[in-house]
């Protein structure tokens, strides 16, 4: 039977660890807050950009003479997948549900006879998926989301990578995987496509809607010119605009794990004050029996 | 239209961190990749390609309140009442 020393010691650590986990709640409170207000800026251009391609590619996607990026290699032998996941742990199943999804979709392409080839963004992505994919990671990208700050000039590296690896053939088909922010509490792991590219469904809606009723558009230089110059940007800013869901994401499941975690912690307290005051009033009754009987014994 | 030297179009700059810019113009000067632009409210729908150059936002029709934007290139989506330019990185000067 544990003495009334360990309880005291045990209730105390449990104390302190409440102190930690409420203390991070409160910053991923604050950090969630900012996440979502960078998501949110970011929100007008890739609205204005998808929809500026729905309207080219209204125009141009019927012939097959479109760029590649487009129209695709004409193929769907080699996937790319850009998995993006956080830096940081302690947010619950944030991490390993990315992960297990990317797990997921790179046996379903390799069971299809696809080769596929992995790029990741995020710490947690490169240190989960390193023991079994390294020889088909291509790159891995760390520590730039949980820098202080952090904007599109950090993040277009990584779509250059991509545009470079697509000239020069490495793969037909390029998806990202990335956490999608719902809310703070769902955060649901998604594919998205990117090489070559499919008209967002709500752009697409939007633009049918709007084209009825308005006057053809004319382009300049034209149509083509246009999109192999549109094409190449918009990777670099779904790639943006995925890691900055994720972002949010991460810290509003951060924020919701140590919630709970508080929640735990106090349940705990109370379980173990209780345990601890019933074996003071065993060990007080102890003591008063062996003072009687000892008084008796006189 | 006899007001047509009071119209005016909504004209958006919108950079990947955030919109740059929202606000009424009388005329808007773009650098379109075979030369600059004026837009005016009720263009013609446009799509254009930017060079690098300098935006010139006129909110009426006089040199007062005049707004210099230089950008890097970028895109201009231009609809009759409103015209929306997506710049990678754009400066007021």
């Amino acid at each position: 039977m544990p003495s009334l020393r360990d309880y005291r010691d045990r209730i105390a650590s449990v104390k302190s660890t409440r102190k930690i986990t409420s203390a991070m709640k409160m910053v991923a409170a604050s950090k969630l807050r900012r996440a979502q207000e960078q998501a949110e800026a970011s929100q007008p251009y890739a609205t204005s950009m998808a929809q500026m391609i729905a309207r080219l590619s209204a125009n141009t996607g019927k012939n097959a003479s479109g760029p590649t990026l487009l129209t695709g290699t004409g193929k769907d032998q080699t996937y790319l997948l850009v998995v993006v996941s956080a830096d940081r742990g302690l947010c619950g199943g944030f991490n390993s549900n990315i992960v297990r999804a990317a797990r997921n979709e790179i046996k379903r392409l390799q069971g299809e006879g696809k080769t596929v080839k992995l790029v990741t963004f995020g710490r947690k992505a490169r240190d989960l998926l390193r023991r079994e994919f390294a020889s088909i990671t291509l790159e891995s990208y760390a520590g730039i989301t949980s820098q202080k700050k952090f904007g599109f000039e950090d993040i277009k590296q990584v779509g250059e990578f991509v545009l470079a690896q697509f000239a020069a053939n490495q793969f037909d088909v390029c998806q990202l995987l990335f956490n999608e922010f719902r809310s703070v509490l769902v955060q649901k792991p998604r594919v998205q496509q990117l090489i070559p590219f499919v008209a967002d469904a709500r752009a697409a809606a939007n633009e049918n809607t709007t084209s009825t009723n308005s006057a053809p558009y004319d382009f300049e230089p034209d149509e083509e010119t246009i999109l192999t110059e549109i094409l190449p940007r918009n990777i670099g800013i779904q790639i943006y605009r995925a890691i900055l869901d994720s972002a949010a994401g991460e810290q509003a499941a951060r924020m919701t794990a140590m919630d709970s975690a508080t929640r735990n912690a106090g349940d705990m307290i109370k379980k173990l004050s209780l345990q601890y005051n019933r074996a003071r009033q065993a060990y007080i009754t102890k003591e008063l029996i062996e003072i009687i009987s000892g008084a008796e014994a006189l | 239209m006899a007001d047509t030297a009071q119209q005016t179009f909504l004209f958006e700059l919108v950079s990947p961190d955030a919109k740059l810019l929202a606000e009424q113009m009388f005329q808007v000067t773009i650098p379109g990749s075979e030369g600059d632009m004026g837009i005016r409210a009720g263009h013609a729908p446009y799509i254009v390609h930017l060079r690098a150059g300098e935006i010139i936002c006129q909110a009426g029709n006089d040199n007062k309140n005049v707004k210099r934007v230089r950008i890097t290139g970028g895109f201009a989506d231009i609809t009759g009442s409103q015209c929306t330019v997506l710049a990678e990185t754009a400066e007021f000067v």
